[in-house]
């Protein structure tokens, strides 16, 4: 070998030099040094990124959280490095650690011993990865340990920790691992609170530590350089390292002042915009008070005889819908309920049009809100759409939602007097059901507080003799209408009438005699009557059946009526008012016998002796059908058998996809009409069969570089033929082309030959031949020219 | 018209021949001898930056030998005067006339030994007629034969009395590189006696009219368009290098095709490969570039860069995509 001065390999040996000069991340795993320091910024840096965090969670469970998913990321990516993964084997190990750890960690309410996932745990994590993310913006802070939204904080960390040391520790610019954290700093920056100062001290921290990693990773790489160059003494350097520590302190020096100087002069009290002051929450009724408990307001008397709302262009007998209330727990009817994702709680945005598929006359209705309705958007029939006037008619359309359930629409931000709009709905015909033949229907609601004793001892009393819970429920309201006064208790010629609808105030409307009360009393009455006699029921509050085209209603002509789900009919309207008629005086005070029984606890129903009713046995005892049992085992196995294929075939679908696919490439090359192509298919067929068997081929190999690596000769000569066909300016000779692939299949049972089973296996299913090789694509200017 | 398969082959026979009658003298040294056959027959001129001792005069007197060629060598020190390398014109009184004595420039091979030590005034009178093939004096021009080729040297170690040469006049030699001390095996055969016969005794090989025609031949040597795109991709990273300050000119980019088209023919090919480009690299490049001065005080070198270019250049991919 010629030796160059210094002792320099000779440059004239490419193979020589290019095993002297390849880079350490491409070779070999990182030395001991780089990866000491980049994992010394990955946990550092993550530890700071979850400072950052720590006003979104505030919870012990957060700290954990950190601490572990930070060390498994850094862990992964550093085992990964220095055992050489491939990037699916990496990729595996990630998710299953993610899997193994998610649930302990960000969903700990679902494990099994604090450490076992349960599966619905696993779901939890899964939709968390995917939601959570939303969620936590929809949510005050802190959120602590709350459901699973210590997911995104799960996964922010351990995915960034894991990026931050495979980019710094497998990649050709691991300075690039700096922007990592940088971004997970702000992401946790905007998921936090917008009333709090950005977290200064944190951020100058962060930027510390990754100078003064760029500044290590500087001095390593100048010595790999003149490594590389063949310098003799590489701590030549040394200047180098003082300098880069020189101006890293300088510059720390310089972003140390200016972050303190900005933490004293910044306002914190100052809002800033973060993702949650942009995300838009969704529209939840349940923050907003019951409507139902304001009801007695719309009667005061400088209220009551304004004018509520002017409705024009409704159907005859149509009702105007404010909202529709199903859940109760004892003092308020309100809409959804917070225990059950209720569907009547759920609004969603409109985008253009509904489809309304109920029959009924289809009308454009004009209505002019004058009194605020709150959130709620008055609505008349099945809501097709809606189009305001104004100039901001776009802005309001855009804030309009529906409930499909219960066809009650609300606008965000509430209407305001003047708010005019125009309804396209379709306004069915109220169907004629008599109550007393029908039976309760089957669809879902929201459970309500337990009926009390008044109520029960009430009901028994009227629907005495009365058989089926339609009878019973017509029975019910027959005798409310019968017994009931109404009374708003607002005008003084009136007995008092107390408001609200609790079950206290239920139970007084039953026991006081004369019975008095207003809608808010009596719908809520029949609607846990309905309940209790097992029909889904909700209340209604609105105005009642509309009598002309064009009506102005009053504040006082707000009602509430219940709709009870009839089977085969759906929700039917029901009036339950009493007439309005005279209030006689009140009775006097006498206590209403209820029956209540001796004993809470009820006895144990009597068990009938059920042995001697037992049908006798087809087969005499002792006598094992043995056709059933065997064709029981057999289905048994044939569906255990069923499932362990199918879940190999799960498992293999990707290996067998690997073959698949280089199978595929294999016969393309070999089969390629042009001579040239198949040529160079052949030598792209070695390269590819090296490259899976585990060999480095450097970015900047040559095809005689890549064949001194395969060490194969009819490698070289391959090489040296491809070089030929692809350079020289006359085309391959006639059945080159043959002869190549006859080579191309010896060279490939030559890496083969020697290997074990295993390793040819890996070879088999390794993917790196299948990613395009970095930087080898011909550019568009270098195209031969045809 | 392009090189045919077959006048590759005689190419490479005569040049093979050429080296293996140097390589007698100069043991171990195929590499170097190479280089300096591919710079003459590529029309250019080589720097050697060398300690005394390595065998520069006798590479230059053997390759002279080897194609019937004349050699001098010239040792350049401070009060050498552009006259005594170019020549001078003399007064004859017998004829009355003027009369030009050619100056040791005049020859096949010619060895500027230690270049740097002479004035930046006299360098230059070198440069031109490395550059124009001619010497002008008195307003006369004074053509040089071809084939012609000027080894300069300079010291590495000794810097005091040196005037450095300009990044200019660098870029003027085609290819610079070292000879280097020869190898154990190498060095155990010199001191055998195994030596070989002196440079002087050497039986030529060819004429200098064969070397004519192998200079005509090695310009028709063919290059693919992916080649040159890769030598600009090549000569546009050395400019981006961050340590670098000044990279490659298109001089240079030109110099390392034209020194790749002759490496093909002297490998016995009629195309140039990749291959070629990156063992020219570093001999046609790596003293064309300015290092960062900071860089060069770190230990960065030119040899260094240009390793870590191939290393990150990505060679042509072929020509289809399969």
């Amino acid at each position: 070998m010629n030796a160059a001065p210094g002792g320099r390999v000779n440059p004239g040996r490419p193979s020589a030099r290019r095993s002297a000069r390849r880079p350490a991340a491409l070779a070999a795993p990182p030395r001991p040094a780089v990866l000491a320091s980049s994992l010394a910024f990955t946990l550092l840096s993550w530890a700071f990124v979850s400072a950052a965090l720590w006003p979104v969670y505030r919870a012990v469970p957060f700290v954990v959280l950190a601490v572990v998913a930070i060390a498994a990321g850094t862990a992964i990516a550093a085992a990964g490095a220095l055992l050489r993964w491939p990037a699916w084997g990496g990729i595996l190990a990630s998710v299953a650690v993610l899997t193994i750890i998610g649930v302990p960690l960000a969903v700990p309410e679902r494990t099994v011993y604090g450490i076992l996932p349960e599966p619905a745990g696993l779901l939890e994590l899964t939709s968390g990865i995917v939601l959570g993310w939303r969620q936590l913006l929809t949510i005050d802070l802190p959120v602590g340990s709350y459901q699973a939204l210590l997911v995104p904080a799960l996964v922010l960390l351990y995915v960034g920790s894991l990026l931050t040391a495979s980019i710094a520790l497998r990649t050709r610019r691991p300075a690039l691992a700096g922007a990592v954290p940088g971004l997970g700093f702000l992401l946790a920056v905007a998921l936090g609170r917008d009333d709090r100062a950005v977290p200064l001290v944190t951020a100058v921290a962060l930027v510390v530590v990754l100078m003064l990693w760029v500044a290590v990773l500087r001095r390593h790489r100048r010595t790999d350089s003149l490594r590389a160059g063949g310098a003799d003494n590489p701590l030549d350097a040394r200047g180098a390292v003082v300098r880069s520590f020189a101006s890293a302190t300088a510059l720390l020096l310089v972003a140390g002042g200016a972050g303190v100087a900005a933490g004293v002069t910044a306002s914190p009290s100052t809002d800033r915009v973060v993702l949650r002051s942009i995300v838009e929450r969704p529209f939840d009724p349940r923050e907003l008070p019951s409507p139902l408990a304001a009801f007695r307001a719309a009667f005061d008397p400088p209220r009551a005889s304004e004018i509520a709302l002017r409705v024009s262009g409704a159907p005859e007998g149509s009702r105007v819908r404010i909202a529709t209330l199903d859940s109760y727990d004892g003092v308020v009817f309100a809409v959804g309920s917070a225990e059950v994702s209720a569907a009547s709680g759920s609004f969603v945005r409109i985008a253009t049009e509904r489809e309304v598929e109920s029959p009924g006359e289809r009308a454009a209705i004009e209505i002019e809100v004058v009194e605020g309705t709150g959130s709620w958007l008055p609505t008349v029939g099945e809501f097709r759409g809606v189009r305001f006037a104004g100039d901001d008619a776009a802005d309001l359309r855009d804030r309009v939602r529906l409930n499909a359930t219960t066809g009650t629409a609300a606008l965000i931000g509430g209407t305001e007097a003047g708010t005019t709009y125009v309804l396209d709905a379709v306004v069915p015909e109220e169907p004629g059901v008599r109550l007393a033949e029908s039976s309760p229907g089957a669809t879902a609601v929201p459970g309500i507080a337990a009926a009390s004793d008044e109520l029960r001892a009430w009901l028994d009393g009227v629907t005495a003799g009365v058989d089926g819970a339609g009878p019973g429920l017509a029975a019910a309201l027959e005798a409310i209408r019968e017994q009931g006064y109404v009374s708003h208790g607002v005008d003084p010629a009136q007995p008092a009438s107390r408001s609200g609808h609790s079950l206290d105030r239920i139970g007084e409307l039953l026991t006081r005699r004369p019975m008095v009360g207003d809608a808010e009393q009596y719908s809520v009455l029949a609607a846990l009557i309905a309940r209790e006699l097992g029909f889904p029921s909700r209340i209604v509050l609105g105005y009642g059946p509309i009598a002309g085209a064009q009506e102005s209603l009053r504040s006082d002509d707000l009602t509430a009526w219940i709709e009870v789900d009839v089977a085969g009919e759906g929700w039917v309207p029901v009036d339950v008012m009493p007439p309005e008629r005279e209030i006689p005086p009140a009775e006097p005070q006498e206590p209403v016998p209820v029956s209540r029984p001796q004993n809470a606890v009820q006895p144990p129903a009597e068990v009938p002796p059920v042995a001697d009713e037992q049908s006798p046995p087809e087969i005499e005892p002792g006598e094992r059908p043995e056709q059933d049992d065997l064709l029981t085992l057999l289905l048994t196995i044939a569906r255990f058998v069923g499932i362990v294929l199918a879940v190999a075939a799960l498992i293999a679908a990707p290996f067998v996809g690997v073959v698949a696919a280089k199978a595929r490439r294999r016969r393309r090359r070999r089969r390629a009409a042009d001579p040239t192509t198949r040529i160079l298919g052949g030598w792209r067929e070695v390269t590819d069969a090296a490259a899976d068997h585990g060999l480095e081929i450097p970015v900047g190999a040559t095809r005689r570089e890549v064949a001194r690596i395969i060490g194969q000769p009819q490698a070289g000569v391959l090489a040296r033929v491809a070089d030929r066909v692809d350079y020289a300016p006359e085309p391959p000779q006639a059945g080159e082309a043959d002869r190549v692939w006859t080579a191309v299949d010896a060279v490939r049972a030559a890496l083969v030959a020697g290997r074990r089973r295993r390793e040819r296996w890996r070879a088999a299913l390794s993917v790196r031949s299948l990613r395009r090789y970095p930087g080898r694509s011909r550019t568009e200017r270098g195209r031969r020219a045809p | 018209m392009t090189m045919t398969p077959d006048q590759a082959r005689w190419f490479a026979d005569i040049a093979g021949r050429i080296v293996a009658n140097v390589e007698q003298v100069l043991l171990g040294k195929s590499y170097v001898i190479r280089l300096s056959l591919a710079a003459m027959l590529s029309e250019g001129h080589l720097l050697l930056e060398d300690v005394p001792g390595t065998g520069k005069t006798s590479l230059a007197r053997a390759l002279a030998q080897s194609i019937r060629g004349t050699t001098t060598r010239v040792q350049f020190t401070p009060d050498l005067l552009p006259g005594d390398i170019t020549g001078i014109t003399v007064y004859d009184q017998r004829s009355g006339e003027f009369s030009f004595h050619k100056g040791p420039v005049f020859a096949t091979i010619v060895l500027a030994d230690e270049i740097n030590r002479a004035s930046p005034k006299t360098q230059s009178a070198l440069l031109e007629v490395m550059e124009e093939g001619h010497v002008t004096i008195d307003g006369v021009e004074h053509e040089v034969e071809a084939p012609f080729l000027v080894i300069a040297t300079q010291n590495p170690i000794e810097q005091a009395g040196t005037y450095r040469l300009p990044e200019a006049q660098l870029d003027r030699f085609l290819m610079k590189t070292a000879i280097g001390y020869p190898d154990h095996a190498a060095t155990v055969r010199i001191l055998d006696g195994a030596g070989g016969p002196r440079a002087s005794k050497l039986e030529p090989v060819v004429g200098l009219d064969v070397v004519r025609d192998l200079i005509g031949a090695a310009r028709t040597v063919h290059v693919d368009p992916v080649i040159t795109d890769y030598v600009a991709r090549l000569v546009e990273a050395t400019r981006t290098h961050e340590d670098v300050r000044l990279g490659a000119s298109v001089r240079g980019a030109l110099a390392l095709v034209r020194c790749a088209k002759t490496y093909a023919a002297l490998e016995g090919r009629h195309y140039v490969i990749p291959d070629d480009v990156k063992a020219l690299v570093e001999p046609v490049l790596g003293h064309r570039l300015i290092l960062d001065p900071e860089s060069e005080f770190d230990g960065v070198t030119a040899s260094s860069v240009m390793g870590q270019v191939l290393l990150e250049t990505p060679p042509p991919s072929d020509r289809v995509a399969v």
